[in-house]
């Protein structure tokens, strides 16, 4: 997880003190502001069209067009247990490439909206254990504290995982 | 079509198969040398090895089960071991590869009729057929093909008279006997020298010849004392008729040994010429070229040829240039030019092209020696461009000649080229002395070059070689001197061009890949050429000219589509043999008189779905066969005739493929079938079901797992499994059934797997695309149709039938209002057979839909068979119907129907409602 991240970074004398930093890509899920390593994020999508799967997980929030390709997109809220991201401007959609028994695909992750891009320092990410507890805690890679705040580190393979879908 | 034919088809089939298997396999050897080997190369070995193996014992080429069988337990060895080859080993392979690409072009080559003599030479390519077999030399086995001027005793052999000839015809069924002719050759050559020269005279058209007959015949020559009954020991197996007629056999001045001294020389340009030499005795004199005609089978081969040679030669050329260029090592030029020339001569003998063949095998000859380090590359190159030259332009006269639907030029002097290939080939710098008819002086390999002089051969005129006038005379060798005059009978040099030219195509491979991904591209510029098309903004505009552009737009992009859509499809006439094929065997095993007639093989289908569907063909062809199809004396009873007749006939119909598989047996038998239903619980009543319905249930998944239910019912094995694999092609099927005479089964395809047609319904604000090919009627509910159960089934009264009617807005929980019966629609869909009714709010539109996979995790979702992209750029699911069946019964089994019968009432209302509708 906190692995280096971005040749230039290194490059950058600011950081050089700073041996493993990590890019995320902060969002806000309700109220709480959450993050995903930019390194795993293949692009931002604002359309918010999908089409609903019958039969298919709450979660599963329905299909998105990228370009020709159909994408399955994940309702990060409802994976998480919250209510369902309600649609508004804001609203976006994280693609990923994931691989699944060898096969790339792309699946998108719906939040409530894109806050901003964060380097954060190895020190400054805590082990996830204070959310371990919580149902959702699975879903958490680490706590990264920033600025007084709190920003959760998702781990996106498990949040856009699809292979426990049993239809 | 009988059985020779088709034996002779589905093995020219299996050649095909084998050389790209062969080609596969070397691939992968080669592959394995490279860095990081996948270790899944072994297993595609293996694979492509097994099924060598079965694939030829299955065409009746035993010949290769021995060595498929070692290289398939080689690789067997190291897959069970999981480790790779080692250099050597991998060297050990290829050899081995090598061999049986050698033994497989020999076998497709030579014709099955003499097929055991390629078993004859170790691995070794062995002679062609016209050549003279030497076992001069008892026990040492014929190594490479090698010419008739360099064989080691020649020179003997021709000069002392034979002490005894004959001629030895066995009788065309000898093999069956189990004599193997070649194996009495060899006794014979244990006797004393002996001279053997083939007779192949007796070979018929390709299409005439039966791999079980024997068309050879020998002239036999003994060069040294000779016990005549030792000789005659040696046949004394065979039938008087197969033996030769040995007590008139003379021993010395016998004119027929003159004669054939004389035709030595042309021996080797008179070979399996089975379609045109008519004559027996082989005759040097051209024949003039005559109108053939061709089928498109023989077309597409030497179209193949074609493209096959031309590669060939430039990889040839290239070779030599890069060697000449100091580019290439010795090693790696030669043994490119070898299997260059190997190939060549392989196809070449395949298709009769002798002269090619002949000087292919001379170069081949050549390369062989250079392997063998007796000759230097470095003086066979100048040769070996002549060769190419020659070569490419005996293809170009052979093309010209099949373009224009002419015989194909023979038997022309290529003794100059062969001269020159034959001095590069001796080590010393002089060439052995040449037969008879060329006088040619010993020729230093300094000096063979294309330009050298070789004295003219007084024999057969390039005039019979080019057809019109129009074509440049055939320089076969570069020099002008080196053209023969031609000979007083030639045939006049303007052969009036047929008007009908026999169309040759032109192919061109392509990777699949890259058709993949045009067709994909093409579907994704009709989605957004109609999403322009659709966009709300242009409605505003009131243009003409923008209109009838984007109409034209549209049309180019359904045609590109179209276009795209046929690059992939393929004929079915592979299918069709393999079922003829299959029910020759059936036949002859049930014991039954089975006549088996195919129609429309020619339809196209998409590549990646003629594979799948022999299997549900094969399926209920053995039901017909076997089931339905009546023992002769039964059909006598029934007054029928005795020999049964299945028919498999295909048509395109729009964009589906029908396919039509029939016999004229006893038919099903209704009422075994309703017994059983009853008895598995399909069914608990049989009235007011349709007879197709009827038939329909034996594709029930548990109907037919008794084998009881087989022998009553005559039908019912794996015709689930028949079922399934149609609908995975997104196929129907259906049953028609007379008792007493016979069924008729009818799958519908669609085209092609990528596209389908479509139909888009619309759910409150929801869109679903529907598969056209389920939808049976689409109808507008009528009050009087409606029926309830209970309160809470709605049910649909269809035609005769009533049927179960679900909303689809139900079934899929789409949120919001449902629409007021009145302003839906009703589908009847068809699922495993039976019929249901699903309401929706709306039809929208027909139309083709690019199925796009709904990726990996998605495929639990099996209420939806594939996504589309919709005209507005939105995502729209396609629905399975079978599964959405499934769900409705899951879900709403007895549950209420939220009185959705009720008309004239907006929304649920409660089941007195409902009740009101009944009439």
């Amino acid at each position: 997880m906190n692995e280096p991240s971005g040749a230039q970074e290194s490059a950058s004398p600011a950081h050089a003190e700073a041996a493993t930093i990590t890019k995320v890509l902060s969002f806000r899920l309700g109220s709480e502001n959450h993050a995903v390593e930019i390194s795993r994020v293949r692009e931002l999508i604002r359309s918010t069209q999908t089409t609903r799967i019958p039969g298919a997980p709450r979660y599963l929030r329905g299909l998105l067009n990228l370009r020709g390709k159909v994408i399955p997109v994940i309702d990060a809220r409802i994976r998480l247990g919250m209510s369902p991201c309600p649609l508004t401007k804001k609203t976006a959609i994280i693609i990923f490439e994931q691989s699944h028994n060898g096969q790339d695909y792309f699946v998108g992750l719906m939040v409530d909206e894109m806050r901003e891009l964060l380097t954060a320092r190895e020190r400054d990410i805590e082990p996830p254990t204070s959310v371990a507890s919580c149902p959702a805690g699975d879903y958490a890679a680490g706590v990264i504290r920033h600025d007084g705040s709190v920003i959760f580190l998702l781990d996106d393979s498990k949040c856009t995982n699809l292979t426990d879908l049993g239809v | 079509m009988n059985d020779e034919e088709l034996l002779a088809q589905l093995q020219a089939t299996f050649f095909e198969e084998a050389n790209e298997a062969i080609d596969a396999m070397e691939q992968c050897l080669l592959r394995l040398e490279q860095p990081e080997p996948p270790f899944d190369l072994i297993h595609t070995m293996f694979r492509a090895a097994h099924s060598l193996k079965g694939g030829g014992g299955a065409v009746g080429l035993s010949e290769l089960s021995g060595p498929t069988h070692e290289l398939e337990t080689c690789l067997d060895a190291f897959r069970r071991e999981e480790r790779f080859p080692s250099e050597s080993e991998v060297s050990d392979l290829l050899a081995r590869v090598d061999r049986l690409r050698g033994q497989v072009r020999a076998l497709a080559g030579t014709g099955t009729a003499d097929s055991a003599t390629a078993t004859g030479s170790s691995g070794v390519p062995p002679a062609p057929a016209d050549e003279e077999a030497q076992t001069a030399a008892p026990g040492v086995p014929a190594t490479p093909p090698a010419p008739p001027e360099t064989k080691a005793p020649a020179s003997e052999g021709a000069a002392t008279s034979p002490t005894l000839s004959f001629h030895w015809a066995p009788q065309a069924d000898v093999m069956r006997t189990g004599i193997d002719p070649v194996l009495l050759l060899r006794e014979l050559g244990e006797i004393a020298p002996l001279r053997v020269r083939l007779d192949a005279s007796r070979v018929p058209p390709l299409d005439e010849l039966s791999p079980q007959s024997l068309y050879l015949a020998w002239d036999i020559e003994f060069h040294g004392p000779v016990d005549l009954e030792q000789v005659q020991e040696v046949f004394s197996w065979l039938e008087p008729e197969s033996q030769p007629a040995l007590a008139g056999a003379t021993s010395t001045d016998n004119p027929e040994t003159e004669s054939l001294a004389a035709e030595e020389s042309e021996s080797s340009t008179v070979p399996l010429d089975s379609k045109e030499a008519s004559a027996p005795a082989p005759d040097a004199v051209p024949t003039a070229p005559t109108v053939v005609e061709r089928d498109d089978d023989t077309l597409m081969i030497f179209s193949e040829f074609f493209d096959d040679a031309s590669d060939g030669l430039s990889e040839a050329e290239q070779a030599l240039s890069e060697f000449s260029a100091g580019i290439a090592a010795e090693d790696a030029t030669t043994d490119r030019l070898f299997r260059v020339f190997h190939t060549i001569k392989g196809i070449a003998g395949f298709l009769e092209l002798t002269d090619i063949q002949e000087v292919a095998h001379e170069s081949e000859s050549l390369f062989q020696k250079v392997q063998d380090g007796i000759v230097a590359l470095t003086t066979a190159i100048d040769v070996a461009f002549s060769s190419v030259d020659t070569i490419r332009l005996l293809v170009d006269q052979v093309r010209l000649a099949v373009e224009r639907s002419l015989s194909i030029p023979r038997d022309r002097n290529l003794q100059v080229v062969i001269n020159q290939i034959h001095a590069a080939m001796t080590p010393g710098g002089t060439s052995r002395p040449q037969p008879q008819r060329t006088t040619a002086p010993p020729m230093s390999t300094e000096v063979a070059t294309p330009t050298n002089p070789a004295p003219a051969d007084p024999s057969p005129p390039p005039s019979a070689v080019a057809p019109a006038p129009a074509e440049p005379e055939p320089p076969v060798s570069t020099a002008p001197s080196d053209v023969p005059a031609p000979p007083p009978n030639a045939p006049p040099k303007t052969e009036a061009a047929p008007s009908a030219r026999a169309k040759l195509k032109e192919t061109l491979k392509v990777d699949v890949d890259r058709v993949d991904r045009l067709v994909e591209m093409i579907g994704e510029l009709v989605i957004v050429e109609s999403m322009i098309g659709h966009a709300p903004e242009l409605a505003s505009i009131g243009s003409a000219n923008l209109r009838n552009q984007l109409d034209q737009l549209a049309k180019i992009s359904r045609n590109l589509q179209d276009a795209g859509m046929q690059m992939r499809m393929v004929p079915l006439s592979g299918v069709f043999r393999k079922m003829s094929r299959m029910a020759r065997d059936l036949a002859q095993k049930s014991g039954k008189k089975i006549q088996f007639h195919t129609e429309g093989e020619n339809t196209e289908i998409d590549r990646s779905m003629v594979e799948k569907i022999s299997d549900p063909l094969m399926h209920m062809l053995r039901n017909s066969a076997d089931h339905g199809i009546e023992s002769a004396e039964e059909r006598k009873r029934a007054g029928k005739t005795e020999h049964g007749t299945i028919h498999l006939g295909a048509y395109q119909e729009g964009n589906q493929v029908v396919i039509e598989l029939s016999d004229d047996g006893r038919g099903l038998n209704r009422n075994a079938i309703i017994e059983k239903a009853k008895k598995v619980g399909l069914i608990r009543d049989s009235d007011g079901i349709s007879d197709a319905d009827i038939y329909a249930l034996i594709f029930s998944p548990g109907f037919s797992t008794a084998k009881r239910v087989t022998e009553i019912s005559g039908r019912g094995v794996g015709m689930d499994v028949v079922k399934k694999n149609v609908e995975a092609l997104r196929g129907k099927i259906t049953i028609d059934s007379t008792p007493g005479r016979g069924t008729t089964f009818r799958l519908v395809f669609p085209l092609t797997l990528a596209i389908i047609e479509g139909t888009l319904v619309a759910a409150q604000h929801e869109r679903y695309i529907i598969p056209t090919l389920s939808i049976i009627e689409t109808l507008q509910p009528h009050e009087s149709h409606l029926r309830s159960f209970a309160t809470q089934g709605a049910l649909l009264q269809f035609r005769d039938e009533t049927i179960p009617l679900f909303r689809f807005a139900d079934i899929c929980e789409v949120p919001g209002d449902a629409a007021a019966p009145e302003e839906s629609i009703i589908l009847i869909l068809e699922s495993m057979g039976s019929r249901f009714a699903m309401m929706v709010d709306q039809v929208l539109e027909h139309q083709q839909i690019v199925i796009k996979s709904l990726g990996p995790g998605l495929q639990n979702l099996r209420m939806f068979s594939g996504a589309a992209i919709l005209s507005d750029g939105s995502v729209g699911l396609i629905l399975n119907i079978d599964e959405l069946r499934a769900e409705a019964d899951r879900n709403h089994r007895g549950a209420a129907p939220a009185g959705f019968l009720s008309f004239g009432s907006e929304g649920p209302t409660d089941g007195a409602a409902a009740q009101e509708v009944s009439p």
